[in-house]
């Protein structure tokens, strides 16, 4: 999509249509030549890719040795990686392959018990529940800007509160109708 | 032991109910934070492949946690308020009822007339920055990145104006024309859930009409009325959102109207405000009562002034969302496609 010139004539400028206030940084790589990756076709005798034998190979993927042509290499932290190890994470070439997203263990963990408040009868479940979640999950990893588990730890003393109402709750219970029985 | 690279927080947060956004500092890079409550999206905008960073200023009316914080403490107030002597001269329900009108009215001017829209551009992606949506926040952003950005890239020579016609910036645009949003005009309207969205917005105006007339009524047959149209309010809102996610064989998210998601986020309100309403009554009520009881020192017989009070936020919140619906119907009553929608 490109931007309208107006925009980038000065660092501020209005729109002409609403009257807003816009502003605009613009950086060299806008101004970068685009040019589409040839491969070139593999001639007798030459090394070739290993999922197009028609095209000419130019490196091998340093984790599972396959060559790669113009068109599959990677390149990441250094290395060439072939498609295949950066889908699939292996080993160094992971690192071609950064983490998109992630669960957030600690979160379910604190908030399930606190939700699940609404609906109490179900605290039964949740409180445990949640312990039992901190305690598996205590090691997975966090958000990737996150870095402390004060949610676990809350987790765990929601989850214990919870737990032990029930437990005081049906002693509790317990004694009252031994009492009554007496 | 860390392992990973360490971020550092760039300015803005929008803090969400459900949603989430931040920006954070990476070692080359710029890591966009979408948070989903219990799961979190990142995106790299890698310095040197960073075009452009445009921010138009452009209303944004989004409700923050921290807002809505302000708010439930001036309700939690209220039920004080009310239960309060009162002293001469001085109005203490006036004095909530001025401070949540400032708080309101910021709140508008905030949203209205100092905040943008912030994109970033790379050559193969075009993509909206959540958490950069005041204007002081995108100032404060821009300061901080720009000078990462130019430290990767570089700067522009002076005459680089001019020679911007020859360039696009951003992902190049394909020279095939856009497939068309729906197979027909009659997909376009089969996709926009009709019937459900008439039938959520007659019974949001009926709920609100029989609120306001029902003020002061504690009869047998007003509660039971009141809970039918409960019920009809909860099954069109439910049909609403069923349509939406009922995609036709073949088509995509994409195919979905943008009446249709805009109803059935007014769908998704009015539960959320059902069961809000569900659920904070009985605390209201037990609230106001323990703060009567305490108030009174020997036990008194506990009034309950709140009922129409409830029964007035109870229909307002049903208007304002069945004016949203009509405002839904009457804004996309053209949609991409041409296809116009009835208005009523």
């Amino acid at each position: 999509m490109p931007l309208p010139e107006w925009e980038l004539a000065a660092k501020q400028a209005a729109c002409t249509s609403c009257g807003a206030s816009n502003e605009a940084r613009v950086f060299p790589a806008a101004f970068e030549p685009r040019t589409a990756v040839q491969p070139q076709p593999a001639l007798e005798g030459d090394a070739a890719c290993f999922d197009h034998p028609d095209k000419c190979a130019v490196a091998a993927c340093q984790q599972c040795g396959r060559f790669v042509c113009r068109l599959c290499e990677v390149e990441s932290g250094g290395g060439v990686w072939c498609p295949s190890c950066v889908a699939g994470r292996a080993g160094a070439a992971a690192g071609g392959n950064p983490e998109n997203s992630r669960i957030l263990f600690d979160s379910i963990a604190l908030i399930t018990p606190l939700i699940i408040l609404l609906m109490w009868p179900l605290t039964a479940i949740a409180g445990p529940g949640a312990v039992a979640l901190s305690i598996v999950k205590w090691k997975a990893p966090l958000s990737l800007v996150r870095r402390s588990r004060w949610r676990f730890v809350a987790a765990i003393v929601i989850g214990l509160a919870e737990t032990g109402g029930w437990i005081w709750g049906i002693a509790y219970l317990l004694l009252l109708v031994r009492a009554k029985a007496r | 032991m860390r392992k990973g690279p360490h971020y550092r927080k760039l300015p803005g947060h929008r803090r969400g109910f459900l949603r989430g956004s931040s920006m954070w500092l990476g070692p080359d890079y710029l890591l966009a934070v979408h948070s989903l409550r219990f799961r979190e999206e990142y995106k790299r905008y890698y310095f040197r492949d960073i075009q452009a960073i445009v921010t138009a200023e452009a209303p944004r009316f989004h409700i923050s946690t921290r807002f809505a914080a302000i708010a439930a403490l001036l309700l939690i107030a209220w039920p004080f308020v009310l239960a309060a002597p009162a002293r001469p001269g001085i109005s203490s329900a006036g004095m909530l009822g001025g401070m949540a009108a400032v708080v309101v009215l910021a709140w508008f001017l905030v949203s209205g007339f100092f905040s943008c829209r912030c994109r970033i551009y790379t050559a193969v992606s075009c993509d909206d920055l959540p958490s950069v949506y005041r204007t002081w926040t995108a100032r404060k952003f821009l300061l901080t990145v720009e000078p990462l950005i130019q430290q990767a890239q570089g700067s522009l020579e002076a005459s680089w104006v001019r020679a911007v016609g020859e360039w696009n910036i951003g992902p190049r645009e394909t020279s095939e024309a856009p497939a068309p949003a729906f197979d027909s005009p009659l997909a376009a309207r089969a996709s926009f859930p009709m019937i459900g969205s008439a039938a959520l917005i007659a019974s949001l105006f009926a709920d609100a009409i029989w609120n306001t007339i029902t003020l002061h009524s504690n009869e047998r047959w007003t509660q039971v009325t009141n809970g039918l149209l409960t019920l009809v309010e909860a099954g069109a809102a439910i049909v609403v959102i069923a349509h939406h996610f009922r995609a036709r064989p073949g088509q995509g998210k994409d195919h979905r109207s943008k009446a249709s998601k805009a109803m059935q986020r007014l769908a998704i309100a009015t539960l959320t405000v059902m069961a809000g309403f569900y659920y904070l009554s009985p605390f209201a009520y037990a609230w106001i009562a323990g703060v009567q009881a305490s108030a009174g020192g020997p036990p008194v017989e506990v009034t309950l002034p709140i009922d129409p009070y409830l029964h007035q936020i109870d229909a307002v919140l049903a208007a304002v969302l069945g004016l949203v619906g009509l405002a839904i119907i009457w804004y996309h009553r053209e949609d991409d496609s041409g296809i116009i929608y009835p208005s009523s």
